[in-house]
């Protein structure tokens, strides 16, 4: 199934949008982070929590889910297809490993926002912030993103024999007589 | 994705050149890649190992919904002495 001209180039600005949007929030959620562990003051480390809460359910989570959704239509709906090009089957692996482990990691989130909008200001100090996650996340996202923007060279097996399946029913095309 | 990939074999002959091709293997860029991912993977399993472990997707689900939260963060609210966050696990905590 391919999808037509306009319906393509509408999917794939959101597409795009999605994915772009999904870069740009994990690094605002990496600032916020960092301020948690950084700052002295209990109130920011306070607000940095709360933020990264609702920046991670609001804002992250859904441009995550949308990203990858708007992706698979952009694959089944073109020639590159999900399964034929080693690129695009790496891209949707680490789409998904992303995805789940964002939607894995959330609750912990919640939790320790939780915490932070009831702890003291010692608590708050020792309450750390959220590094790890967010910056593995940030390094796939860039990853899968050079993928995109390079395209390597590379069909899987299975892309290799629909494309002989293609090549033959198009000499067959040609050759057969016509009447 | 926006550009829809190209086939060098447009001629007349494109089916029977393409007969003759051998299956591609997978490509080196691909195995590189695998390589390189397969030992950043490895020194992170060894430094949480040496670390004290504690990590890792099993984390999330032991702890019902909302799971435990990360050791640098919630070890130190839990050894808290009184008042504050000290008594109340993660799971009590969340929604």
């Amino acid at each position: 199934m391919t999808l037509p001209p306009g319906v393509r180039k509408f999917t794939l600005t959101i597409h795009l949008s999605c994915s772009v949007g999904w870069v740009g929030a994990v690094v605002a959620y990496l600032a916020l982070g960092v301020s948690a562990v950084t700052s002295h003051d209990a109130e920011t480390v306070r607000a940095a929590w709360i933020a990264m809460e609702l920046t991670g359910w609001f804002v992250i989570v859904p441009l995550a889910v949308a990203a990858l959704l708007t992706g698979l239509v952009m694959a089944l709906g073109t020639p590159w297809g999900l399964f034929r090009y080693y690129w695009v089957l790496i891209t949707l692996m680490l789409t998904i490993l992303a995805t789940v482990v964002l939607l894995l990691h959330m609750p912990t989130v919640s939790s320790l926002a939780d915490m932070a909008r009831a702890a003291d200001a010692a608590d708050l100090r020792r309450l750390g912030g959220d590094l790890f996650h967010p910056g593995l996340g940030l390094v796939v996202l860039l990853a899968i993103m050079v993928l995109n923007v390079y395209k390597p060279r590379g069909l899987t097996r299975y892309g290799w024999r629909k494309q002989q399946e293609q090549r033959r029913k198009q000499h067959q095309q040609r050759t057969a007589p016509t009447r | 994705m926006a550009d829809p990939p190209r086939d060098r074999h447009t001629g007349e002959d494109a089916g029977l050149a393409a007969d003759r091709q051998p299956a591609p293997g997978m490509p080196r860029w691909v195995k590189v890649s695998a390589v390189i991912v397969a030992v950043l993977v490895l020194l992170l399993v060894l430094v949480m190992l040496i670390s004290g472990g504690g990590h890792g997707p099993r984390r999330h689900w032991s702890g019902g919904a909302a799971g435990p939260a990360p050791r640098s963060s919630v070890s130190a609210v839990f050894t808290l002495s009184g008042g504050g966050l000290g008594d109340q696990p993660p799971s009590a905590a969340s929604h």
